[in-house]
């Protein structure tokens, strides 16, 4: 991570601040007081920030090829599935989850995994659902 | 007295007990497994603690924080795979002496160097934060206040060269802390009409997401192209180090754990630097020695001083209810879920929760050793074999699932996914994490006092420096802040004077 990032993050933080400020704008006094005071310090240590990181500019900026497929995929799998817990119930969608992570980071026996992700889901489904009595999401289909 | 006595006859309760050391089996194990660590461990553990009585949950928890950093040592020694962060200086010397023939003495070293340390800081855990609580009790509004500038102040000194990312991580924090009801007058901000916010960003799904999910993000980036590859053990002889050797190590041991001790009680500045130090240290002490080529004191220092932080961190949580490091503010999760607040009040209202801790910590220390050492080599033969892939999907699975235990909603998994993405991107600017965790424990806390305070002074700030402990805490916080201004003027003026002469 270069320089640029660096610039990137500086001027996103400041915007932010700014926002902030913006929001702060019909907020009564005494709870006002705090995040104003910490938006203006964003921006001033965001100011502070993009003047270093411009003043060095030259320094710094070697490149690292990161890969960025697997996080991608990670999170999005994670977002599909907390849309689908409540549809698919906790056991079925936190199974495909697991099976889904583990290919995702490359795994390649495919019988291991399925093993691995029923075993385990059924271990933290009993801790959690018969030893806490955790109301896991049921879904629509299974009851389960 | 009285109360430690009470403390050791709660933890000697055979549930008490076999749960620390189920703990400590747990701490060894996720030591030893590269990639996972004793926060990790420690957060997706939380939730499953939840329906634990105390007595039985917390001592686990205890377990896998004390002995985490001694089953990193295992790997770092016998395969130069260091287990978890905190044993990376280990490697240096620990895998020399393996290469040498000798694993069983380094391993032998690094347990009696570990359990030292381990005691060392746990009896200045023991007796330090009792008698800390108790003058804390004597705190008021103006003196929290000055306690947490304090508590920031720590991490500005501790920043090193990044302090401007470091102060913006602690406002960035304290943005986070000001969501939902403001302290005292109840006012709804920025909790953009989700109701689920009203009373904050939850804080164990955001522990959960910053370490669960922000670890598997990051192995996720060079795993999927990592061969599976099969790990050699070397041979290992005769593990206790003689009363010789002992003896040769005692000052390494005293200086590396003082170290340990020192930097585990401030706030922000973390094992990685305690570790680091003491290497140092040993390497100025020791000149005639070549480091790097398999020496004791090599091993001896960094898991001397590892440990040390380990219960010494845990004084700021317990006596004034400042988190140290991130396995600190985990350990305010747990204490929240049992219904309990770290700080003064704890050993007041719950002695004999408080004193478990407290000598749990000890106990713990003294069963890592016989522990380590009975299953250090079962651990790296098998542990290393578990692929890293599938963890990685079981790490998840208890992620998601505790997440939503916390408040049995969606929507916590919703902020465990945000606060891992934050996580991640976190690390890839370079930004620190502790930082960031100690402000979202600290912002609720500074905003309250300084507003009671406020009520108390009708309006003067004069009160933060009238009252002589306030004035005290600030003028050392200003120490602090003014240390890294301090010493880029140093630096400056040495490389002025370089360059003239």
């Amino acid at each position: 991570m270069g320089w640029k990032s660096n610039i990137i993050l500086a001027i996103f933080l400041i915007c932010v601040g700014i926002v902030g400020l913006f929001l702060l704008k019909d907020m009564p006094e005494p709870p006002a007081m705090f995040p104003e005071i910490l938006f203006f310090l964003l921006i001033f240590f965001s100011t502070v920030l993009l003047i270093s990181v411009l003043k060095n500019s030259k320094d710094g900026s070697e490149k690292k090829e990161i890969n960025y497929y697997p996080v991608l995929k990670i999170t999005g799998g994670l977002v599909l599935y907390t849309l689908i817990i409540k549809i698919l119930g906790y056991l079925l969608a936190t199974f495909l989850l697991v099976i889904y992570i583990i290919l995702v980071m490359g795994y390649p026996k495919k019988l291991i995994t399925v093993v691995v992700s029923l075993v385990s889901v059924s271990i933290i489904f009993a801790i959690f659902k018969l030893l806490l009595n955790v109301p896991l999401p049921a879904g629509l289909f299974l009851g389960l | 007295m009285n109360e430690i006595l009470l403390g050791f006859s709660q933890i000697f309760q055979p549930l008490s007990f076999l749960a620390l050391a189920f703990g400590v089996l747990i701490g060894l194990i996720v030591g030893a497994l590269p990639g996972l660590n004793d926060n990790i461990t420690l957060a997706v553990l939380i939730p499953i603690t939840f329906g634990m009585e105390p007595e039985i949950a917390l001592p686990i928890l205890v377990g896998v924080y004390v002995s985490a950093c001694y089953g990193g040592s295992i790997p770092a020694i016998l395969l130069n795979i260091p287990g978890t962060a905190s044993s990376v200086v280990t490697t240096i010397d620990g895998y020399q002496m393996t290469l040498k023939g000798e694993a069983g003495k380094a391993l032998g070293i690094s347990t009696t160097s570990s359990v030292f340390g381990g005691i060392f800081s746990s009896l200045l855990l023991m007796f330090l934060a009792p008698f800390l609580a108790k003058q804390a009790l004597r705190f008021g509004p103006p003196e929290y206040f000055a306690l947490a500038i304090l508590g920031f102040s720590t991490v500005a000194g501790m920043a090193g060269k990044s302090l401007t990312k470091n102060l913006l991580v602690c406002v960035i924090g304290l943005i986070f802390a000001t969501v939902g009801m403001s302290p005292q007058t109840g006012y709804p901000r920025f909790y953009f009409g989700i109701d689920y916010l009203l009373d904050g960003i939850p804080f164990i799904p955001m522990l959960i997401g910053l370490f669960g999910v922000t670890t598997i993000l990051e192995l996720s980036e060079t795993i999927s192209k990592e061969k599976i590859s099969k790990y050699v053990l070397p041979k290992i002889n005769k593990v206790l180090p003689d009363f010789k050797m002992v003896k040769r190590l005692l000052p390494t041991w005293l200086i590396s754990g003082s170290i340990g001790n020192v930097i585990g009680i401030l706030p922000g500045a973390g094992m990685i630097m305690a570790i680091y130090m003491s290497y140092d240290q040993a390497v100025r002490r020791n000149k005639d020695k070549e480091f790097g080529t398999g020496v004791p004191e090599g091993v001896a220092a960094p898991e001397a001083a590892n440990n040390a932080v380990v219960a010494s961190s845990m004084i700021p949580l317990l006596s004034l209810g400042v988190p140290g490091n991130s396995a600190a503010a985990l350990f305010i999760g747990a204490l929240m879920i049992q219904g309990l607040r770290p700080g003064p009040s704890l050993f007041k209202d719950y002695p004999d929760i408080a004193y478990m801790i407290l000598v749990a910590f000890f106990v713990g220390n003294i069963l890592m050793g016989p522990m380590g050492i009975m299953l250090g080599k079962f651990l790296s033969s098998t542990l290393l074999r578990v692929p890293r892939q599938v963890l990685s999907g079981v790490i998840i699975a208890l992620c998601v699932t505790g997440a939503f235990a916390m408040g049995n909603s969606v929507f916590n998994i919703w902020v465990m996914i945000f606060f891992g993405i934050i996580g991640y991107v976190f690390n890839k600017l370079k930004l620190p994490h502790s930082p960031l965790i100690l402000a979202i424990v600290l912002g609720p806390m500074m905003e309250l006092n300084y507003l009671q305070s406020m009520v108390l002074s009708k309006g003067s700030p004069m009160i933060f420096v009238t009252r002589p402990i306030s004035l005290g805490l600030l003028i050392i916080a200003l120490f602090f802040f003014a240390t890294p201004f301090i010493n880029s003027l140093k630096d400056n003026l040495k490389r002025k004077n370089s360059l003239s002469g």
